[in-house]
């Protein structure tokens, strides 16, 4: 047993014997209050994450592996948005095609071809690579608990969509923390997103450029994940402590 | 100072507060303490959103619908004293 879960447990034993025999034997309310108040205290510390990851730890983990994408962008010389595919293990990555060719390829035929780090898609070289946000959003578990009932029914785009302001406001705000705010709006297969206070800010042009900011990657991971269609960023800006970005859903995968 | 942490610092010092105060006065209904308890959670749920385990498929925080419920019990009971007198 781990200390949260002794703590927790300790707090709500002691608040529930405290609350019975102050209501039924000592007849003091105040105390029996108190001992809701250890209840209530116990089972917040039980219903909290056993692991609190230091922030900064997650912030230089996230800059590093930015870090390397940029490098292999910058490389590649890629300035196309990329775009974000799901995957069948759980794992959003991306396609960006390369500047030689910066066309885009039929998606059915991206999603055929192995996952090298380069791979020719019916004659148009592109990267592939899977973005920071790929694993947040499978280790999130919100993803899981989402994918049974995507599963169950065949989903048109109205279907999921009002759902993901829930998974996509989850993620930015709860569980990676990047925002302190999200809006999330829809329009035809296009998906309108207002961040605020983005807390989390890398130095990298070129990831930026092809994959969208952190925070934009994230939400379009969780995007891809939900409709299991790819996205690409079409646009993002900033506006004062706001961010904006448009999402574009593409064509469902067959098979 | 970490979310989380601050959080507890911060509902333990309401729930303690609310407890004197209230019984400074002498309050002696259970039912307000409760209901004042169940503010004060889900307004500081609000402020800091603490990552925490929710209950599935709905994402609910089991200890707000814990205190949602006794607060529901607490005003049905209300109101079935106030029908019946």
């Amino acid at each position: 047993m781990n200390t949260f879960k002794a703590v927790g447990l300790g707090l709500v034993g002691f608040g529930s014997i405290l609350a019975t025999f102050s209501y039924f034997v000592i007849l003091s309310v105040p105390l029996t209050a108190i001992g809701l108040s250890f209840c209530v205290l116990g089972c917040v510390v039980l219903i909290f994450p056993e692991y609190l990851v230091p922030h900064q730890v997650v912030k230089g983990m996230i800059s590093g592996s930015v870090a390397n994408i940029e490098a292999l962008l910058e490389e590649f010389t890629a300035v196309e948005k990329a775009i974000y595919l799901p995957a069948k293990e759980g794992k959003v990555y991306v396609f960006c095609p390369l500047s030689a060719n910066p066309s885009y390829p039929e998606i059915n035929k991206i999603t055929d071809v192995p996952k090298r780090i380069i791979s020719s898609v019916d004659g148009h070289p592109g990267l592939f690579i899977y973005p920071p946000g790929s694993d947040v959003v499978a280790t999130s578990g919100i993803i899981e608990e989402e994918k049974e009932e995507v599963e169950n029914k065949d989903l048109s785009l109205e279907n999921f969509l009002p759902r993901l302001e829930n998974v996509i406001g989850y993620l930015l705000v709860d569980f990676s923390e990047f925002t302190s705010k999200v809006q999330v709006n829809f329009e035809k297969n296009k998906v309108f997103l207002r961040a605020k206070n983005i807390k989390f800010n890398i130095d990298a042009p070129r990831f930026t450029r092809v994959l969208g900011s952190p925070a934009a990657s994230l939400a379009a991971c969780a995007i891809c994940q939900v409709s299991k269609m790819p996205v690409k960023i079409l646009e993002e800006k900033r506006e004062g402590k706001w961010i904006k970005a448009v999402f574009e859903i593409k064509e469902k995968i067959n098979g | 100072m970490d979310r989380h942490i601050l959080f507890i610092i911060l509902l333990t010092a309401f729930l303690f507060f609310t407890v004197a105060i209230f019984a400074g006065g002498g309050e002696e209904r259970l039912d307000v303490y409760i209901s004042v308890f169940t503010i004060e959670y889900l307004a500081l749920v609000e402020i800091l959103r603490p990552r925490r385990k929710l209950i599935t498929p709905l994402r609910i925080d089991p200890v707000a619908l814990g205190l949602f419920v006794v607060f529901c019990f607490v005003v049905a009971r209300k109101v079935m004293e106030i029908l019946t007198h």
